[in-house]
This record gives structure tokens, sequence and C-alpha cells, in this order.
């Protein structure tokens, strides 16, 4: 079917619902109303309030919940309405679900996948643009997926939910309804720790993951006109993270880029950048750089734009890079 | 109705203290159709002139969106700023 990102998400969800009656899915408004962004549209409909159910306004009671029905068997999805409304469910995601196989020494594995939109480019309020990403990174035993395409969407969330970690799927908010893909009616799954390769090129790689793929895919074609080839990883795991797929790219680019809408500081662009630094450094024609949001609070929607990335801004570091 | 059924909305609407207070009013002769028009129209022209001067304030500047994030700009915050300004075409300080 012909597909945007939102229409595949729920598509996953009915699919792996109807699949195995151990998967259910809370939080709220994901029943009666069909979520914020139209995601749980109709299931509740089509597998009842047992297994699709609302949850109060209380994010570490629904993340909490979903771990007492992992020991239990079940293989929960819990949605969290924005990225911004996650901290309260901190305790629960970093305390328990993170480490609970590592307490029980392997008996209690917590089979959990946590949805959530995240980043900004909709003209949202505040907590509704974070992109905060590299916090779930930093925490050993999450999993943490984004998606930038209908396809992937689709496929890494059945991965997700048939995954026996905890994961973390990341739906980039500005790409739910931005674009349509052909994609199968039937259930498959795009492999977790796999990035893809967007565009090939041969001057420098552009490593970039969610709402920042568009971005860098225009900043390819923007500097292809000035006769630089880009090309353009996406990373779709960010943690357990494609070391291969990076390093080798940026041993025969020579150049490398990260971009990211999260802050600079601490953001995921140290750790891609370490990496290459520790494994590819005499492949290295120029220093890694970043293009991130700054380290700011994310701003009011009047002001947003000039907030995360855009394409020239991309531009600008592709001719550091290619110039240096 | 998203969270509460029809039914319950009917029944306390019947309970409504505004109308309740207004059939009152005009039970003891103190509301007419002047009255209603005239607190109508000064309602109506309170929010426009705030609607109009909420779109009448300017863009927070660039230098408003950094600002307040420390009680003083760290170094490195203040490069970013400066190339925020470049990538948006302002002339850096």
């Amino acid at each position: 079917m012909n597909a945007t990102m939102a229409q595949a998400i729920n598509q996953a969800l009915a699919l792996e619902l109807r699949r195995d009656e151990r998967v259910v899915l809370l939080g709220e408004d994901v029943g009666k109303d069909g979520g914020v962004f139209r995601v749980t549209d109709g299931l509740v409909d089509a597998f009842g309030p047992e297994r699709v159910i609302d949850t109060p306004l209380a994010e570490s009671a629904a993340v909490g919940v979903a771990i007492g029905m992992t020991a239990l068997g079940l293989r929960p999805i819990v949605e969290i309405q924005f990225l911004g409304f996650i901290y309260p469910a901190f305790n629960q995601i970093i305390s328990h679900v993170a480490r609970l196989r590592n307490r029980t020494r392997g008996r209690f594995p917590v089979p959990l996948v946590i949805r959530t939109p995240y980043g900004a480019g909709v003209r949202a309020l505040e907590h509704h643009s974070e992109s905060t990403e590299a916090l779930f990174c930093h925490i050993p035993g999450l999993t943490v997926a984004v998606p930038s395409t209908p396809y992937d969407a689709k496929g890494l969330l059945a991965a997700a939910v048939r995954s026996d970690d905890p994961v973390i799927v990341l739906e980039p908010t500005r790409l739910y309804r931005s674009g349509r893909q052909e994609i199968p009616d039937e259930a498959y799954e795009v492999p977790l720790g796999r990035a893809r390769v967007v565009r090939e090129g041969t001057d420098l790689t552009i490593v970039a993951w969610g709402a920042m793929v568009p971005v860098a895919e225009k900043a390819a074609i923007l500097a292809a006109e000035k006769g630089w080839s880009a090309e353009i990883l996406d990373l779709r795991t960010l943690s357990p993270m494609d070391r291969e797929a990076v390093v080798g790219s940026v041993k025969r680019t020579g150049r490398a880029l990260v971009v990211h809408e999260a802050a600079k500081t601490c953001g995921l662009g140290a750790e891609i950048a370490a990496l290459i630094g520790e494994t590819a450094l005499l492949s290295l024609k120029a220093p890694v750089l970043r293009v991130t949001g700054w380290d700011i609070t994310p701003p009011l929607p009047k002001s947003e734009d000039h907030y995360y990335p855009n394409p020239e801004r991309v531009l600008r570091s592709v001719r550091r890079l290619m110039e240096f | 109705m998203k969270y509460r059924d029809s039914g319950d909305v009917a029944a306390w609407e019947k309970k409504d203290p505004i109308g309740r207070f207004q059939a009152h009013l005009k039970a003891r002769g103190l509301w007419d159709e002047a009255f209603e028009n005239g607190v109508r129209e000064s309602a109506a022209a309170t929010v426009e002139n705030a609607v109009a001067e909420a779109e009448a304030m300017p863009s927070a500047s660039l230098e408003d969106l950094f600002a307040f994030t420390y009680a003083s700009m760290p170094p490195g915050l203040r490069e970013q700023l400066d190339e925020a300004r470049a990538a948006a075409g302002e002339d850096p300080r």
C-alpha cells in the first residue's frame, strides 16, 4: 500500500497485535481517541479495550505497569504522547526497564517497546519539540531506533516488538505525514542495529537519522551542484550503533559530518566523532564536523526554524570539510 | 465527546450557573437585551484587542532565544549564537 509514516506504524501495530496475543498497547489516548497523531486509530475497535488500553496521565505508571506485564509474559507497547513527556517515567526506564535483565542474571528480560513522537518542526509548544535521544543511548541495556521513512517505520517497529530487549522507538513528528511510500501489506522486519545507505557518494559521509535525513538529502543535492559527492547514512538504530557502516563509509570518503537536531553538547554526534577518531583517524582528510541544534531549550513556534539544522547550514559545513 | 458521555454533559448543562444567574437577573428585571448586547460587545472587544496585541509582538531575536539559558552566557554558547546569526544572515557581533 501507499502509506504515510503514521499509517505504516498503525499497520505494524495492527499486524503485531494480530500475530501475537501477548502484544498489548497502552498509553494516553491510544484507545478511544486513536492517538494524538491518529497512529493508533481503529485499534481499540479491532482488538478491544483489554489489549488497547487508555491509561491515566501518568507516564511513570504506564511504563511501570508495562514492566509488570513483561514479567508475566506479555509484550507491551507503551505510547508516550511526546518525547518531552517521558521524563516522569525516567525512574522506571533507567532504574528498571534497562537493567532488570542484568539484575536477574537474564531471568527477567524486558521485551517492552516505548514509542514516542519526537523532534521539532510542527509549530508545537514547549515540551513537544524535544530530541533527547542521547539520554537513552547513554543507558546500557536500551535499544534506540529512529525511522525516517514509512517502510523503515513499519519494519523497525515489528523488529522492536519481537525483540527480547526493551526498545525505544522515536518517531519523527515532522515526518508522520510529510510523504508517502509504497510498502508491503504484510508484516516484515527491518533489523535493529543496521544503518541504511540513503545515497552513495565518494567525497564525504553525512550521518543522520529521523527528520534530519531529508535535510541531509537536500544538502547533498546542493553539494552535488558544487561538485561534491556526499554519501548519506541513515543510522536507523542509534544504540547499539552500526559502527561498521559508519567507519566503513568514512574510511572510503575520508570526511564525516554528523547532522542531528538535538543540542550539540553531549549529543550523539560526539560519540560518532569519537568512534571515527578511534578507528579511522588516518583515513581522515578533515576533522569530523557536527551540524546540530543549539545548546538551548527548543524555542517556541515562531522561532523554531532558527533552531534545527537546515540544508543551507549543512552545506556550509560540507564546504568547510571540502575546503579544509 | 472525547472523555465524557454526551448525556452527562447535557445533564450538567441544565445546571450551568451562568445561565441560571441570567435567568435570575431577568426574573428580577435586572437584565435586558441592550445590557446583554453591551456585555457581549465589550467582551468580544477585549478578546480581539488581546489577540491583536499578541499578534503584533515582534518575533524573539536570536539573542533572546539564547540569553536565558544561563545567568551569563558561556563562551561556547556565545560562539553558537554567532553561528546562528551567520546562518540567519545576520551580522555577527
